[in-house]
C-alpha cells in the first residue's frame, strides 16, 4: 500500500505553446492537509484536473491512493470528495435534488452531515441551484464533496465568493469531521491566512513547477531570510537555500536548515550577515514566486514523514 | 442517479408532447371521420393504421427536441466537473441519455397509438361497423409492427443524430442546428445529384407509407443500414465523451 494519498511522477500538460504543468513531482501524505498554492496561472488547476481524471497529462504519471487517475478514474471518484474551480451544479435542480442525485453515487453518503453541513453554512437547500447566490453555490458544492464519506477531499479555491464567516465556519468544519477522523485534504488556494490555519504541508507551484514541498512545522521552525552584505556573494545554489534575491552588494537568502553554519559560511567569505529573521509562509510563498531578480535553487528542504 | 436526472429534465415535454400530439391525432382522425364515409371499402381500415402513423411522424419532431438535453450540453453549461467526477463511466451517462430519450418517444408511441386506436375502435362500433373479427377493420399485426419498425429505426436516426451532434459540441441548441443541417443538407444533396446526374441516394428517413391493403415495405438494406445508425450515433457520442478534456 502507497503511504501516498496523492504521488505525481513527472507530471506535465501543454497547450500548443504553453506549458501548463512541467514536472511536477508531488507527494501528498494520506492525512495531511496539503495547502497547494500558486499565483494565477502556476498549474494549480490544471494539476487537479488531471488528478480528477478530467484532462490527460502530457507526460509522466499522477496516482491517488496508488490508482492511476486516467486508468482508475472511476475507483479513485468513489473515495474522493471534490470541488472544483468552476462550481457549477445541474440549474435546475435545488439543493435537496442534488442531494438526491448525489447520494447514490456513494455508498458512504451521510444524510445526517448534509443535515448539518446545510445548517452550520446556512444554505438554503430548497432553492433551485441557479437562482443562488455565488456563496450559497460554493457552500453547496462543498456540501456535496464532504457528506459523500470522501477518505481524501480535493478543493479547488473552496474559500472563493464566501465570506468571513462561512470561511471561518468551513474551516472548523474540515478540521472536525477530516483532519480529526485523518482523512486527507488537498486544497489550492490564494489565500495563505486559511492554508496556514489548517494546513499542515504545503506545496507551492509556480509555472507549473513545484518550488516548494515542506512541513509548515518546518517553515516555521526552520527556514530563515538571512540578509548579507558584501562584494562577489555566492548566488549559493546549494540544496539548503531556497531562493536568493540580489539587489546591489545585498543579498536575500531563505535558508531551510542550518542557518547558523550558512551564515559562519557568509562570514568566511567576507560578507556581513546583516538580519537573520523568521519568516511566515506568506514570505516564504512571496520569494518563491516573485518574478524580480530571484534565483530559485528548486525543491529543497521537502522533509516527509 | 443520472437516469433520475435525465426523466427529470425532460418529463416536462414528455407531458406537453403527450397533450398536443394527442390533440393533433384526434383533430386529424376526426376531421377524417367527418368528412368521410365509414363504409367505403378500405377507408376504415386506412384509418385505423392511420393512428399508428399520425403518432410515428409527430414523435420524431419531438425526439429531434429531445436530442437538446445530452451529457455534452450539460458539460458546455459548466457542469462537467461535477458530472465527470461521479463514480460512473462516461459511456454510462452517454447510453443513459440516449436510453431515456429513446423510452420516452416509444413509449409515447405506444400509449398513443393506444389510445387513437381504441378510441376511433369504439366510434366505428358506434356507426356500426364490426370492429372484431370483422374484415374491414382487421389490421394485419404485420402491419402494426412494421410501423412501429420504421417509426424505431427514424426516431433512433434523427435522435441519434442531434444527441451526438450535441455530446460532441457540447451545446444542446447545436444538436437541433446541426441536426437540421445535416437533413437538410442531405435532401439538398439528394436533389442536386438525381437532377443533375441521375444519381439517386437512398432517402434519409425510411418511407412509411400506408395504402389500402397494408403499409409499403422499405428494403431490407435501408433496414439493415438504419439499423445500424441507430446504434452508430450514439456509439460515437459515447467515443467522443470518453475522450473529452474538461
Amino acid at each position: 500500500m502507497t503511504e501516498w494519498a496523492i504521488g505525481t511522477e513527472k507530471l506535465s500538460k501543454h497547450y500548443r505553446s504553453l506549458q501548463a504543468v512541467d514536472g511536477l513531482n508531488m507527494h501528498v501524505p494520506k492525512g495531511a492537509v496539503y495547502g497547494f498554492l500558486g499565483r494565477n496561472g502556476a498549474g494549480k488547476t490544471t494539476t487537479i484536473r488531471m488528478l480528477m481524471g478530467l484532462q490527460r497529462a502530457t507526460a509522466g504519471a499522477a496516482s491517488v491512493f496508488g490508482m492511476s487517475c486516467m486508468a482508475d478514474r472511476i475507483s479513485i471518484a468513489r473515495r474522493v470528495g471534490y470541488v472544483g474551480e468552476k462550481k457549477i451544479l445541474f440549474g435546475s435542480m435545488t439543493g435537496n435534488d442534488l442531494v438526491r442525485f448525489n447520494r447514490e453515487y456513494f455508498p458512504k453518503w451521510s444524510d445526517a452531515l448534509a443535515e448539518r453541513y446545510a445548517k452550520r453554512m446556512e444554505i438554503p437547500m430548497d432553492r433551485k441551484f441557479k437562482k443562488l447566490s455565488l456563496g450559497n453555490r460554493t457552500k453547496l458544492c462543498l456540501l456535496l464533496a464532504m457528506a459523500q464519506g470522501a477518505d481524501l477531499l480535493i478543493l479547488d479555491e473552496p474559500t472563493s465568493g464566501l465570506d468571513p464567516v462561512v470561511t471561518d465556519e468551513l474551516l472548523r468544519l474540515l478540521v472536525e469531521d477530516f483532519t480529526n477522523e485523518g482523512r486527507t485534504i488537498f486544497l489550492s488556494s490564494h489565500h495563505l491566512s486559511e492554508v496556514e490555519r489548517i494546513a499542515d504541508w504545503v506545496g507551492i507551484i509556480d509555472e507549473g513547477k513545484l518550488r516548494l514541498e515542506a512541513r509548515l512545522d518546518d517553515i516555521r521552525a526552520e527556514y530563515r531570510r538571512v540578509v548579507a552584505f558584501g562584494r562577489d556573494l555566492p548566488a549559493a545554489r546549494s540544496p539548503q537555500v531556497l531562493s536568493t534575491v540580489a539587489e546591489d552588494d545585498n543579498r536575500t537568502y531563505v535558508v531551510t536548515k542550518n542557518v547558523e553554519a550558512f551564515a559562519a559560511g557568509l562570514r568566511n567569505e567576507g560578507a556581513t550577515v546583516l538580519d537573520i529573521s523568521p519568516l511566515n509562509l506568506g514570505e516564504v510563498f512571496l520569494q518563491l514566486v516573485r518574478k524580480e531578480d530571484v534565483c530559485i535553487s528548486g525543491n529543497a528542504g521537502a522533509t516527509r514523514a | 442517479m443520472y437516469l433520475w436526472k435525465c426523466w427529470r429534465d425532460t418529463r416536462v415535454k414528455v407531458f406537453v408532447a403527450f397533450g398536443v400530439i394527442l390533440l393533433v391525432d384526434f383533430f386529424i382522425l376526426a376531421s377524417a371521420i367527418h368528412v368521410q364515409h365509414f363504409h367505403k371499402p378500405g377507408r376504415a381500415l386506412g384509418l385505423l393504421q392511420a393512428t399508428f402513423m399520425i403518432p410515428s411522424g409527430l414523435l420524431l419532431f419531438f425526439g429531434w427536441i429531445l436530442s437538446k438535453e445530452n451529457p455534452g450540453a450539460d458539460i458546455g453549461n459548466g457542469c462537467g466537473d461535477f458530472l465527470l467526477t461521479r463514480p460512473s463511466s462516461r459511456g454510462r451517462l452517454v447510453w443513459t441519455g440516449w436510453m431515456v430519450g429513446m423510452a420516452e418517444s416509444v413509449i409515447l408511441w405506444i400509449v398513443l397509438s393506444a389510445i387513437a386506436f381504441g378510441a376511433l375502435l369504439l366510434r366505428l362500433q358506434q356507426v356500426g361497423i364490426p370492429v372484431l373479427g370483422a374484415p374491414q377493420t382487421r389490421i394485419p399485426p404485420g402491419s402494426v409492427l412494421l410501423v412501429f419498425a420504421i417509426f424505431l429505426l427514424n426516431l433512433g436516426l434523427i435522435y441519434g443524430l442531434a444527441y451526438c451532434i450535441g455530446v460532441v459540441t457540447r451545446n444542446g441548441s447545436w444538436a437541433l442546428i446541426g441536426s437540421a443541417i445535416v437533413v437538410i443538407g442531405y435532401g439538398f444533396l439528394e436533389s442536386l445529384l438525381r437532377q443533375h446526374w441521375n444519381i439517386h441516394l437512398p432517402d434519409f428517413f425510411l418511407p412509411l407509407h400506408g395504402y389500402d391493403n397494408g403499409i409499403e415495405i422499405p428494403s431490407m438494406l435501408a433496414f439493415v443500414v438504419h439499423g445500424c445508425l441507430l446504434v452508430v450515433f450514439p456509439a460515437v457520442a459515447h467515443f467522443a465523451l470518453e475522450r473529452m478534456e474538461v
